[in-house]
């Protein structure tokens, strides 16, 4: 398959995924590029497994530092702020429920995480495998308790922001 | 029908379309006749919608028009190259490698004397008041026949300037262009 028809498949599926890692828009389109201009230099038999395990180390790189970390949570606010004009009621819940998600994903393992992105932009069991280097085999149990964990952590994260809200109120 | 309840994993794996035909209808089956394995699929059907629901809350569109003029830019143009196909790669140089040996092969390639007596004919030719001596015929190349000619070139009062040894093939008992030049000195260097 030719560079273009991949971009136009992979690239936007490539770059939220990496904006859903790493919660900044513009760093997620940046490593997106990256991992594509690393893909021009090979020829691939399964291009979507390659792509998005580049893409992970990518993003597992750039996550390491605490200044990004920051810069991460201001942008997301600005983001959230800059996003489609709702109401403001409307863009205060997004924007609550959009923080309690991503305070869900951050809090998963890092495998948890990428098996729940992943799956969430139409991999399959094998190019999930292939990205986390475990058997296709395993990665159904594993999905079910990562979902589970993902779903429960939102709704701790819910908790919390209602009994923070009601203890200031 | 399974003998066993299903793992959790299976159920998943049916959810997401990754399980074989039998796998899947033997799953399917044991799903209608066991209530809590039906429970445990509807469960985990939940938290699938769940975590998608979820995820969609980090969502964005993008402008893949925008991001491939961009990607065009950084990758310095290597983008738009159009690429070659394995199978292509790997013929036409084939392809043309045999072409080519077989152009060569059927070039008609004119023999070294030929080009010899050619060039013999064309100095004698330049030699318009140069003398010219034919001996012919006799055994000077040593094949035990006396059908060598000799022949030689020279300006009056000068040496020689030619020197050639022809197989008299025509049997004309001169030097002419249907004869087989066996040697022929060089042209000298003025």
């Amino acid at each position: 398959m030719g560079i273009r028809r991949l971009f136009e498949r992979h690239y936007p599926a490539v770059v939220r995924f990496l904006y859903r890692r790493l919660g900044d828009r513009d760093q997620a389109e940046e490593l997106a590029q990256e991992a594509f201009t690393r893909l021009l230099d090979r020829r691939l038999r399964r291009p979507t497994a390659w792509l998005y395990t580049v893409a992970a180390n990518l993003a597992r790189d750039a996550a390491r530092g605490e200044a990004v970390r920051a810069r991460r949570l201001q942008l997301l606010a600005g983001e959230l702020a800059d996003a489609v004009e709702p109401s403001p009621e409307q863009a205060l819940l997004r924007e609550e429920t959009s923080q309690q998600v991503r305070t869900a994903l951050l809090s998963l393992s890092e495998r948890d995480r990428l098996l729940l992105l992943l799956r969430g932009e139409g991999l399959s069991y094998r190019e999930i495998a292939d990205v986390i280097g475990i058997s296709p085999t395993s990665v159904g149990p594993l999905l079910t308790r990562a979902q589970r964990r993902f779903v429960r952590l939102y709704h701790d994260a819910t908790a919390e922001t209602r009994d923070a809200a009601s203890a200031s109120s | 029908m399974l003998r066993r309840h299903p793992p959790d994993g299976d159920l998943q794996a049916l959810l997401d379309h990754e399980l074989g035909l039998v796998r899947r209808l033997r799953l399917r089956l044991h799903l209608r006749r066991c209530a809590r394995c039906a429970g445990r699929y509807e469960e985990i059907a939940r938290a699938n919608a769940d975590a998608a629901r979820l995820l969609s809350w980090i969502g964005l569109t993008v402008d893949t028009e925008e991001a491939w003029a961009r990607f065009q830019v950084l990758s310095g143009r290597r983008a738009a190259r159009p690429t070659i196909p394995l199978i292509a790669r790997v013929l036409v140089p084939a392809v043309a490698g045999a072409a080519a040996v077989a152009f060569y092969m059927a070039w008609p390639r004119p023999h070294p004397a030929t080009d010899l007596r050619a060039e013999v004919l064309e100095r004698i030719g330049e030699a318009v008041n140069d003398v010219v001596l034919d001996l012919c015929c006799a055994d000077y190349d040593g094949g035990g026949l006396p059908d060598d000619g000799l022949l030689t070139l020279n300006g009056p009062g000068e040496v020689v300037k030619l020197v050639v040894v022809y197989e008299d093939l025509d049997k004309n008992r001169s030097f002419s262009a249907g004869d087989l030049v066996r040697y022929a000195s060089s042209r000298p260097t003025r």
